[in-house]
């Protein structure tokens, strides 16, 4: 009994030293990621708050619309849109497939038809370019711009994608996205300069920073926190000098039929709050803001909590009232 | 009118019997109510909220469904709770001398009968809203619509356990064996009852099982509910009723042991 309780000092000596060091060793694993995720599951509805038409068409093209570039109904004013977070997970992602998530659905690649009976296959890509991105899958319902009410099954999930392709993932180094376009033109010149691919009159289209920014933006881009600083490493890493950060918010210079800005702002969840698109008079020509249902519950849950409480007040005054009159009669 | 006078004079020991039961289960009410909203939080909000890695279904339909599997205990402790004790509490405290020279055993019944369901319906009413609330929180508007389809097959599946539990409560001698039979016979007796039948060779739709039957409160969420396959081929297995067959079943339910629990309690000596 003596021995037990002579080493019982030791025992929890030791266990807390353990318990010390597996902590240290989270909390050194915690600072190493730079970037954090911060998608909640939830929703968010956008809806198309302006759209000057003829402003558009003298500023942007006379030929496309909104419709073009956010599909649905988004050339309509009061459209909704809406987007379900339903989880994310961590996960790594190969070159092919950041290819095919990005590059191959936006300019609907015959991948499978052409590249593919060409050797260009995925074997081919990874070998070429074997590196692995870290990144947060994250599994999103989206549901087309509309002015009709939201049907209960998304327009586009990740089991279900279909063109155009909502982002689905969020890159854990920033940095990985001036690489991956480095590779991309890379196989792409690869893939254009390759006699089959000519005879079958195919090209794959040559991206700079800016327009593959543009693409990412609108496929409706993530970001990780801290926000600003994700946004910087990407337009410092893809030379993109006509964008700039101000806090959480990506302002955009583009040129169309003139040149015109396009200001994103991100909301705490990483994901574009409002999208707003003005000519250099600062006329704003196109407008996307978002709701958040979660602050209408919010809202409600208060008013439940109040009238709750009101009520248990109420049924206390009321039985001090009885018992006070009792006692007045007693007396 | 004057029939009218008659009908009013014959019903208010029923309304008294009501308020007077609504007031002394109230307190059940509440302890119930908030054991529900509790369990509709920790198994259909928290996950989804505490981590970014739990699967969130994908859509509306799918969570109110999953979230109304949790339920069915919710259904079993508040209809064991309010109606296992509505007959045989009488043999209990053996109230027969004070009550029936006041109101008769008919009347008494109906009134504790709709108190009672009254008060499981409200409890009904708060587990839905917080499936229609938390739906709007994850999903955004609108709210589906099937959240009333699905409401009123529970209100008619609620009324037809009421009337099993009514009936079990007539002739058992206490409330508790009451409780044990009803958890027992929806948790256990559909694992036991339909295996056999199976092994027997009959692929009978399972109409008569009351947890079967409960199946349609979960799968009327969905819009496309009279397009889904009710029989899962693979699994060898019944999914959910039809909407006929359950308002049927449960109507059938409803009545037959109502005026056996009835007929029972009559012919009983308090």
């Amino acid at each position: 009994m003596r021995m037990n309780l002579s080493k019982k000092p030791k025992v929890v000596l030791s266990l807390l030293l353990i318990l010390l060091l597996i902590s240290i060793s989270t909390i050194s694993s915690a600072f190493d990621s730079t970037y954090s995720l911060s998608l909640r599951s939830g929703s968010q509805v956008f809806e198309v708050k302006k759209y000057d038409e003829d402003l558009w068409n003298t500023t942007v093209n006379p030929i496309s619309n909104p419709s073009n570039l956010f599909g649905g109904e988004a050339n309509i004013c009061g459209a909704k849109s809406k987007l379900v977070c339903l989880n994310t997970l961590g996960n790594d992602i190969s070159t092919c497939g950041i290819f095919n998530y990005f590059f191959f659905q936006w300019f609907n690649v015959p991948f499978n038809s052409l590249l593919k009976p060409n050797g260009y296959d995925c074997e081919y890509i990874n070998g070429r370019y074997p590196y692995y991105n870290l990144i947060w899958d994250c599994e999103l319902g989206y549901w087309n711009f509309t002015t009709n009410s939201f049907k209960n099954y998304a327009n586009y999930t990740n089991m279900n994608p279909g063109p155009p392709h909502k982002h689905l993932f969020i890159l854990r180094d920033p940095s990985n996205f001036s690489r991956i376009l480095i590779d991309y033109n890379d196989f792409a010149t690869v893939v254009n300069n390759d006699p089959t691919i000519q005879a079958a009159n195919y090209s794959l289209p040559l991206l700079n920073g800016e327009e593959f920014l543009w693409q990412l933006i609108v496929y409706g881009l993530i970001i990780a926190d801290p926000f600003s600083s994700y946004l910087n490493q990407i337009i410092d890493g893809l030379d993109c000098f006509n964008a700039s950060i101000q806090e959480n918010s990506l302002i955009f210079r583009i040129s169309g039929e003139k040149i015109f800005i396009v200001e994103i702002t991100y909301n705490n969840f990483g994901i574009m709050d409002t999208i707003l698109m003005k000519n250099i008079q600062n006329e704003i020509f196109y407008l996307i803001t978002s709701l958040y249902p979660q602050n209408d519950v919010y809202i409600i849950l208060g008013l439940i909590c109040g009238a709750v409480l009101g009520l248990i007040g109420i049924q206390i005054c009321l039985k001090r009232r009885q018992k006070k009159e009792i006692s007045r009669y007693v007396q | 009118m004057k029939g009218f006078t008659k009908f009013k004079k014959a019903i208010r020991p029923i309304q008294s019997t009501i308020w007077l039961e609504l007031k002394l289960q109230k307190l059940k009410f509440i302890i119930i109510s908030s054991i529900s909203i509790v369990l509709f939080i920790l198994t259909s909000v928290i996950p989804y909220i505490s981590s970014p890695f739990f699967f969130l279904p994908s859509d509306q339909a799918t969570y109110m469904h999953y979230s109304t599997s949790f339920y069915l205990f919710m259904v079993i402790l508040s209809t064991g709770i309010f109606f296992s004790s509505i007959i045989c509490s009488e043999y209990q405290k053996k109230t027969g001398l004070t009550i029936f020279p006041l109101i008769s055993k008919k009347k008494l019944i109906i009134g504790k009968y709709i108190a009672n369901y009254i008060l499981i319906i409200g409890i009904g009413v708060i587990y839905f809203s917080c499936i229609g609330i938390f739906s709007y929180y994850f999903y955004g508007g609108p709210i589906l619509y099937t959240i009333f389809i699905s409401f009123s097959f529970l209100a008619l599946y609620l009324l037809a356990l009421a009337s099993f539990t009514t009936f079990f409560s007539s002739f058992m001698r206490s409330t508790l064996p009451v409780f044990a039979i009803i958890a027992g016979y929806l948790l256990l007796g559909g694992l036991v009852i339909d295996p056999v039948l199976r092994s027997l060779g009959a692929n009978l739709e399972p109409l008569y099982s009351l947890s079967y039957l409960y199946s349609i409160v979960q799968y009327t969420f969905y819009p496309n509910f009279s397009s889904i396959e009710r029989y899962n081929e693979l699994g060898n297995l019944w999914m959910f009723p039809s909407a006929e067959g359950t308002i049927i079943m449960l109507t059938i339910y409803a009545i037959v042991f109502f005026l056996l629990a009835y007929l029972i309690f009559r012919r009983r000596q308090l």
